[in-house]
């Protein structure tokens, strides 16, 4: 059980530092203190998260819809731009043929487009959010990622990833799940598996710890590859897929039960969890440091921390400013 | 993942002064950019997310409406903020889900903040230090945490979060600097 530094810095100072206005010494003194223990780590690193009031899911792009249907200004909403100029007084004219028919067609319109209305979920820095699906799919989305799918699920089901997430899909043998995350389809065969899609590593990897899933990449004609429970692989954007021999599925998922794991890992694969789970910005000196690999975990330790860790264990640098770190080889 | 630039409030005033004028998509703009931070904070007073949503989107329907009469110069942030915050307090009222909300506000001086342990020790130690931190902030006294929010999630100015709240600015520090050490203290 940590105990928190009694030198807590004027709150003044972490107030400054929450809002971005704090000068470098006051950085100074914020992060030593944060690195005094997690508690001061999370008080300053999750307030931000932490004030957000729980499962406050808004579709911006609904209420947009809703808000220009209200106020007349259909129109240029419907065609979803924001660069549009629509003057107040002229309406969309829809030409409404007469007849019942005509009506039950609308109604069918209606109805399939509210089927089809897509949702978009997004887990913000150091956030995991899990959320049950209309077909009894659950999703634990990771930190930094972003997951699209509709509202109902009619006929086949399909769902878009950008960043991580792990999905328990529950079986249906005449819709089967996919996940599109980048250039990648993983499609489920009856499962609890993990997708990464971290689009600046340019390749998607899958990890299967129930069940089976066949990997491809997108394009027409491309190979599948059949994962089963246990077994890691990926594809990258050019096409190539392939099975991970070192990689295992479990280690993929260590970051549900928010768990950062590494073993033998490039940097640049580390990074890519480093910019989502603390919500910075991470730039490599050079590709050398980039292809650097580590091996350890983290918890609940704070961005300093894990910083300090990498870097005093592969004889290298960082240097913070602001959002963003830049690790370099350190030599001057 | 990225985050739409900040508003300012300078920028802010160009939009204003473009919705008076008629412009649709500086209204969009104006929406998207204070959409998410505004029903945040309005479902802290009605709890229920789908109410916050439809206070807020009226709130917009009526800027919109009314539009010829925005007042260029003053703060938009705050205006938003307050409308929202007075909007609810009458849904509140209107509702009698707490006739007392007001009083209960006043009455959530940090001042009498007195951390009393029923269970610390079950309730905060067996989670990770970022839930631990969340249920904390649950314990603070609801206008100690509105501040809060306004703060640090929605980084308003010490001024914007006064006219928002109806309060004085030194009544602004006095929640942030006391919410900050009941908080230090919760999570020792």
């Amino acid at each position: 059980m940590s105990t928190m530094d009694p030198q807590m810095p004027d709150w003044r100072v972490i107030d400054a530092y929450l809002v971005g206005q704090a000068t470098a010494d006051e950085q100074g003194v914020v992060r030593r203190w944060m690195a005094a223990s997690p508690a001061n780590t999370a008080l300053v690193e999750r307030m931000r998260d932490s004030l957000a009031p729980a499962g406050s899911e808004v579709d911006v792009d609904a209420a947009w819809k809703a808000v220009a249907r209200r106020t007349g200004l259909d129109a240029s909403a419907r065609r979803g731009s924001a660069g549009v100029h629509q003057f107040p007084g002229r309406r969309l004219r829809l030409w409404i043929p007469v007849g019942i028919a005509a009506a039950l067609l609308i109604a069918v319109l209606i109805g399939a487009w509210q089927a089809n209305r897509t949702m978009e979920m997004a887990a913000g820095p150091g956030e995991r959010i899990t959320r049950t699906l209309a077909d009894g799919t659950i999703i634990t989305l990771n930190s930094g990622s972003r997951v699209r799918y509709p509202r109902r699920f009619s006929g086949e089901r399909k769902v878009e990833l950008d960043g991580e997430a792990l999905f328990q899909v529950k079986h249906d043998a005449q819709h089967p799940f996919r996940v599109l995350a980048n250039h990648a389809v993983a499609r489920d065969l009856g499962t609890r598996f993990v997708v990464r899609a971290y689009a600046e590593l340019g390749r998607v990897d899958v990890g299967v710890t129930e069940g089976r899933v066949s990997l491809k990449h997108d394009a027409a004609r491309a190979d599948s590859l059949v994962l089963d429970a246990g077994m890691a692989g990926h594809v990258t954007a050019d096409g190539t897929v392939a099975v991970d021999r070192e990689a295992v599925a479990a280690t993929m998922t260590a970051w549900v039960d928010g768990i950062l794991a590494f073993n033998a890992t490039p940097l640049a694969d580390v990074a890519a969890q480093l910019r989502r789970r603390f919500g910075v910005d991470i730039r490599f000196e050079d590709t050398a440091v980039a292809r650097r690999r580590v091996s350890t975990s983290f918890r609940d330790e704070g961005l300093t921390q894990v910083f300090d860790a990498i870097t005093l264990a592969l004889g290298i640098a960082y240097e913070r400013r602001g959002d963003t770190v830049f690790v370099s080889t350190g030599i001057r | 993942m990225v985050r739409p630039a900040a508003p300012t409030p300078s920028g802010d005033r160009d939009l204003v002064q473009r919705i008076r004028a008629g412009d649709a998509a500086a209204y969009e703009q104006l929406f998207r950019a204070y959409y998410g931070g505004l029903t945040g904070f309005a479902v802290r007073y009605l709890t229920d997310l789908s109410g916050a949503e439809e206070l807020v989107q009226g709130l917009f329907a009526d800027l919109w409406t009314n539009r010829a009469s925005l007042d260029v110069h003053s703060n938009v942030r705050s205006y938003l903020f307050s409308a929202v915050r007075n909007r609810a307090l009458n849904v509140r009222r209107r509702a009698l889900i707490e006739r007392d909300w007001d009083e209960g506000e006043d009455r959530a001086d940090v001042e009498a903040l007195q951390w009393s342990p029923e269970r610390p020790d079950l309730a905060l130690e067996r989670v990770e230090a970022h839930d631990r931190l969340r249920a904390a902030i649950e314990r603070l006294p609801e206008r100690c945490r509105l501040v809060m929010q306004l703060r640090w999630r929605d980084q308003l100015s010490y001024v914007e979060i006064a006219e928002t709240m109806g309060i004085s600015v030194k009544g602004v520090e006095n929640q942030l600097g006391r919410g900050l050490k009941a908080l230090r203290e919760m999570l020792r």
